[in-house]
């Protein structure tokens, strides 16, 4: 588990809940993602080019049966951003502070 | 104050258990990798230069594999990713290795041409429940109340 850190770009409750996806595969198609965390197209690419911006995620465009799909992933900076965030959560759940820097 | 940290995590929990319950796998998917483990080992019972054919034919059916599990699930997960799977696939290679080791050994220096197959299936066997046993352990790290416990 990474440092507490409460970090700004993971907070938004959809980016959470995609950071949180990411985190545990490989890789995810964007289709799957939305049907997972029930947000529309517009949504969800804004969010993740927030989070692309970021260096949290990583898009890979590939063609499969003709029709062309976006899998997305996590990098190794966001998984320690979404793991410092998570910790920071459970800190202050726990009722105990955590430091700001 | 403490109900916002609790919601988010909430939310955490929330979306893994969804991930967790789409994460099931067929025993047909888990058969799969105890059968190329399987023949490749076995492979070894086979005259020289076939094995090597053998194992570049399993490697190129793990590709294939991997190309269906995501146009099916819509996502992969390495078998090679840390957490609490991790164990189970060192396990597994460390196997695997002591498989191929047997069969090379049992072969090659004690003549028992018929080793790498009896190997082959034993590992077949073993693997396919290292399958299924990852899938389990995976879910439960994805069931676990919140990230990272």
């Amino acid at each position: 588990m990474g440092s507490e850190r409460l970090d700004p770009v993971i907070h938004p409750p959809a980016r959470l809940q995609l950071m949180a996806l990411l985190i545990d595969v490989t890789d995810i198609e964007y289709a799957k993602v939305r049907e997972i965390i029930a947000v529309s197209d517009s949504v969800l690419s804004k969010h993740l080019a927030q989070l692309g911006d970021a260096d949290y995620v990583t898009l890979r465009k590939a063609t499969v049966d003709t029709r062309q799909r976006t899998w997305i992933a996590a990098t190794a900076v966001g998984r320690r951003a979404f793991c410092g965030h998570v910790a920071a959560l459970q800190a202050l759940a726990a009722g105990r502070q955590i430091s700001e820097d | 104050m403490k109900q916002e940290p609790i919601d988010a995590l909430r939310a955490v929990r929330l979306t893994r258990e969804q991930l967790a319950f789409q994460a099931r796998w067929s025993f047909a998917r888990h058969a799969s990798v105890g059968v190329l483990l399987g023949v490749m080992i076995a492979s070894f019972a086979l005259p020289d230069g076939w094995p090597i054919a053998v194992v570049a034919a399993c490697l190129v059916a793990t590709v294939l594999i991997v190309r269906r599990d995501r146009q099916r699930d819509g996502f992969f997960v390495s078998g090679y990713r840390p957490g609490r799977t991790l164990p189970v696939t060192i396990a597994l290679l460390v196997i695997s290795f002591g498989a191929l080791l047997a069969a090379i050994v049992l072969k090659a220096d004690k003549g028992v041409i018929w080793a790498p197959i009896a190997i082959g299936l034993v590992l077949a066997v073993l693997a396919t429940a290292a399958s299924i046993l990852w899938e389990r352990v995976y879910r439960q790290e994805l069931m676990a109340h919140s990230h990272g416990e």
